[in-house]
């Protein structure tokens, strides 16, 4: 058990993707500037990264290493792919609007950083909890700049978040001002929201660089 | 044959089949979903529930109301906004007046430039009812700070009703 722990810890804290690996951030910082679509994207690569990470893992013994980096993007664009597709069929409207960045998964390094660096060498139980938890560790991050970015930036949180979870949430939205510091949702704000938090996280592990 | 290259164009033959399988399944799906969207833009444009829409060409539908023929709906498309295309949809009645105007497709400045867009700001209803004729820059209320978007708005829409 304390190894999957591990696993989890790796994942959600002291081997973050997006905060210790800097891995996906093209993704990460176009989709953070609202809390929808950072929720979007954020679950779609978490399911990906799993689905990709289970595959490797099932076929490891097949990827000799002359074959092992085509297949391993083959494997993960195939499931991008795919996502993208059940997308547009019954999300569409979300993928009006993170439909660009979806395809942009397979781009994504902590995808093949994974495949390569884990479910390449381990059991399938074991990789999928890896991608998934993976996947988890970039979910919160992208979840708390979208937070950020669109409360500071807009005046708002759960600004259309019926797109992804239906009718029932028309109404959710919390206005707390009219308008915001604008900086923050345009690009310069993704970096700075994520060098802030990354500073923040280095601090509260004690990291010296 | 060497068996890892064999090996590899099995997988990538499984892969395609996985990605060919979804694709019939949710081709039709997607394209409902598509046709649906764009008329859901163009009848919203309008502004009229009983008006039937006939199509002429890809980017013009005839709009038919019980008097007969009442105006047309355009699709006109412009480069000089301050990013990229902006994309509308013009509905005119049978005098040249617009009925409304939307726009669809846009990447101008968040916060900034897409006031031009309808959830955001009521900004483009000021287009219905103008014609051609109005002086189009003394009746048109170009916003400061986003100068360039609101005229190139303008500018489209204007020059698609001169056509």
């Amino acid at each position: 058990m304390s190894e999957y722990s591990q696993i989890a810890g790796e994942g959600l804290w002291r081997n973050n993707p997006a905060l210790v690996q800097l891995l996906g951030l093209c993704p990460l910082l176009a989709v953070s500037n609202s809390f929808v679509t950072a929720l979007g994207l954020g679950l779609v690569t978490l399911g990906v990264l799993t689905t990709s990470n289970i595959i490797i893992s099932l076929i490891r013994n097949l990827l000799h290493d002359v074959i092992r980096l085509p297949i391993q993007i083959m494997v993960i664009a195939t499931s991008v792919t795919l996502a993208d597709m059940a997308l547009q069929a019954w999300y569409f409207e979300l993928h009006q609007r993170i439909g660009l960045f979806v395809a942009l998964i397979v781009t994504n390094c902590t995808l093949l950083g994974r495949a390569e660096s884990f479910a390449s060498r381990n059991p399938i139980v074991m990789s999928a909890v890896d991608g998934f938890m993976m996947g988890t560790g970039f979910l919160w991050v992208l979840l708390l700049l979208g937070t950020v970015r669109e409360v500071f930036g807009m005046g708002t949180l759960f600004n259309n978040l019926h797109l992804l979870l239906g009718p029932a949430f028309e109404n959710v939205t919390l206005h707390f001002a009219d308008s915001g510091f604008l900086l923050l949702v345009l690009p310069p704000g993704a970096f700075l929201s994520l060098g802030c938090l990354i500073a923040l996280k280095n601090y509260i592990s004690g990291d010296q660089y | 044959m060497n068996p890892r290259i064999f090996t590899l164009v099995l997988l990538a033959m499984l892969c395609g089949l996985a990605v060919s399988g979804l694709n019939g399944v949710t081709r039709e799906k997607i394209r409902d979903n598509q046709e649906q969207f764009s008329l859901l833009q163009i009848k919203q444009v309008v502004q009229d529930d009983r008006a039937v829409l006939e199509q002429v060409d890809e980017h013009r539908f005839l709009i038919k109301d019980e008097l007969g023929e009442n105006g047309m709906v355009f699709r006109v498309t412009t480069l000089s906004g301050y990013n990229g295309e902006i994309i509308l949809w013009v509905a005119t009645d049978g005098e040249g007046k617009i009925r409304g105007v939307r726009v669809i497709e846009h990447s101008e400045t968040p916060g900034i430039g897409d006031l031009i867009e309808r959830p955001v700001s009521d900004w483009i209803d000021q287009f219905s009812g103008v014609s051609a004729e109005n002086s189009w820059d003394d009746d048109v209320d170009y916003v400061s700070g986003a100068t360039i978007t609101t005229r190139a708005v303008a500018r489209a829409v204007q020059e698609g009703l001169a056509q």
